[in-house]
């Protein structure tokens, strides 16, 4: 488990991160939400180990950040928002080869590593195209196993699909939930829709944690929305309406669970 | 290669326009031809009913009258602070009430001018950023807004907020095109082009395009919940398509 433990930051006489303490935990899918400027990215940063917190500390089981060293770089990962800011090969089996060649390891074992990691984020088909030539979404895809290569136990996603179509939003959420059965998975953003399947959701305002608890929870608490800047998907409106008209829905809300509880209300047209 | 392929296509004053399509499908450049930052390898773009030399020779005063948007807007910037950084274009067009104008954009983009004014573009959050270059478009006030990804990086609440001014700023007469990956927002235009590969598929009404679930589909776009539904639902019984889950609802109603 990571531990943010009471960690504040502050730059130019600004506070941007005040007392923040959270958790991820191994095998789950744990959101960040928080409206722009509110301090997510500086989280992660920290949590990665590429800012050094004003006060408070960051824990991976239990041992302290800085007493991990190379250890705890290795078994965090982030993906950031822009994928081309995070490829450094010309070749993708190449890109992911990168990280386990810097590690030291032998040329069988980066091997290995270089095929299970592109498998797993579906890319080992393209394994010797130019990283020019893929879409935004494979680019965020490659980033993702280039991290898997070094065998990760953290995954942390700052808003890692921002700037991508809906095609390449899915596919990189989708690697992320598998991911989240074996990894901890942190997974940041201000798209309540990309957070629906959260074990557990953070939400940030102005620096500080002002909600922690179920997707749930977070979506019937008016205040805890409001601060974090965030909107009623479509998918959770037409639900809260079909509830209302009595009809049972089921979480994920997605097409399937919308469409299956529509047909369970007694329409008409479909007798 | 041909980022956009022939097509012709007229944008009235004040239309209130959404160009969709998935990565690599021609928007951007469609767009930059409409802007006249770019010429087109064959063909002409008509700008306020004439035929300029651009880029070149695009005079000042069209150029102003034609806002534009990146999509990575914060690779742009270069002043020292956010006030200088939405000052440079009204500066540079010679516009009077820079301040006034200055404070204006910003406020109009959700960030509050005393708080931001002396802070430098470079430590802003990446929503914040966008915040920054959307106001330092709005600073010349143009009759001709382009927009590409204007609410990519925006939070909920941020994203609603402009969405309401930029449906205000356009009922002023004012034309404006958005490029969105969202049929979502798509909804609200007065017309929808479809782009895929270069070609124009569609130029309708929000309600004539969605009505092609399976063709937007398969170039790579997501109809909003209730089209899907909605589309689902026709599959099995005559139902109306529906394009906002009010929509929906109010048609599930009438069943009941």
């Amino acid at each position: 488990m990571i531990e943010v433990q009471d960690v504040s930051y502050g730059l130019e006489g600004r506070s941007i991160l005040q007392s923040v303490s959270m958790n991820i935990c191994p095998g789950q899918f744990t959101v960040l939400m928080g409206g722009n400027g509110a301090g997510k990215t500086t989280l992660a940063k920290i949590i990665k180990g590429l800012l050094v917190p004003t006060s408070g500390k960051v824990l991976m089981d239990g041992t302290e950040m800085a007493a991990a060293g190379r250890d705890y770089q290795i078994k965090v990962g982030i993906v950031f928002q822009n994928p081309e800011n995070q490829i450094v090969a010309s070749v993708v089996e190449e890109d992911v080869a990168f990280g386990p060649e810097n590690l030291g390891l032998k040329p069988n074992e980066i091997r290995e590593r270089v095929e299970s990691s592109l498998k797993t984020v579906g890319l080992w088909d393209l394994r010797h195209r130019p990283v020019h030539a893929l879409s935004g979404g494979q680019k965020q895809r490659l980033a993702i196993a280039g991290i898997l290569a070094l065998r990760p136990s953290y995954i942390l996603f700052d808003e890692a699909t921002a700037l991508l179509d809906p095609v390449g939003r899915k596919e990189v959420l989708e690697t992320a939930t598998i991911l989240a059965k074996s990894v901890g998975v942190l997974w940041i953003t201000h798209d309540l829709r990309e957070a629906l399947q959260a074990d557990m959701l953070y939400a940030l305002c102005q620096g500080r944690v002002v909600f922690q608890g179920s997707v749930q929870e977070f979506i019937t608490n008016p205040e805890a929305m409001d601060l974090a800047n965030a909107t009623i998907p479509e998918e959770v409106t037409l639900a809260e309406m079909l509830s209302k008209r009595g009809a049972h829905v089921d979480w994920p809300l997605n097409k399937e669970n919308l469409l299956k509880a529509i047909t369970s209300l007694n329409l008409k047209t479909f007798h | 290669m041909d980022a956009v392929k022939p097509l012709s296509l007229r944008i009235a004053k004040g239309e209130w326009l959404a160009l969709v399509g998935h990565t690599g499908s021609g928007k951007s450049s469609l767009a930059q031809l409409m802007a006249g930052l770019t010429s087109p390898t064959k063909g002409i773009v008509k700008h306020f009913g004439r035929v300029w030399n651009y880029p070149k020779d695009l005079p000042i005063e069209i150029r102003r009258r034609i806002g534009f948007l990146f999509q990575f807007p914060e690779h742009q910037f270069f002043a020292e602070t956010v006030f200088d950084e939405v000052a440079f274009a009204a500066k540079n067009f010679g516009l009077d009430n820079v301040q006034d104008r200055v404070k204006e954009s910003l406020e109009v983009a959700g960030l509050s001018f005393d708080q931001f004014k002396d802070r430098s573009p470079f430590t802003l959050s990446g929503g914040e950023k966008r915040k920054v270059a959307l106001a330092s478009v709005m600073v010349c006030d143009p009759e001709v807004l382009i927009l590409d990804e204007p609410s990519a990086g925006l939070d909920g609440a941020s994203k609603k907020a402009f969405w309401d001014w930029l449906r205000d700023y356009s009922k002023e007469e004012r034309t404006v095109i958005f490029i969105t990956h969202s049929l979502e927002e798509a909804v609200t235009a007065e017309r929808v082009l479809v782009l895929s590969n270069g070609t124009l598929l569609f130029a309708d009404s929000p309600r004539e395009v969605f009505s092609h679930v399976n063709t937007l589909r398969r170039v790579g776009l997501e109809p909003p919940i209730a089209t899907e539904i909605s589309y689902e639902l026709r599959k099995r019984a005559s139902f109306p398509m529906a394009l906002t889950v009010e929509e929906l609802v109010s048609a599930l109603d009438g069943d009941l």
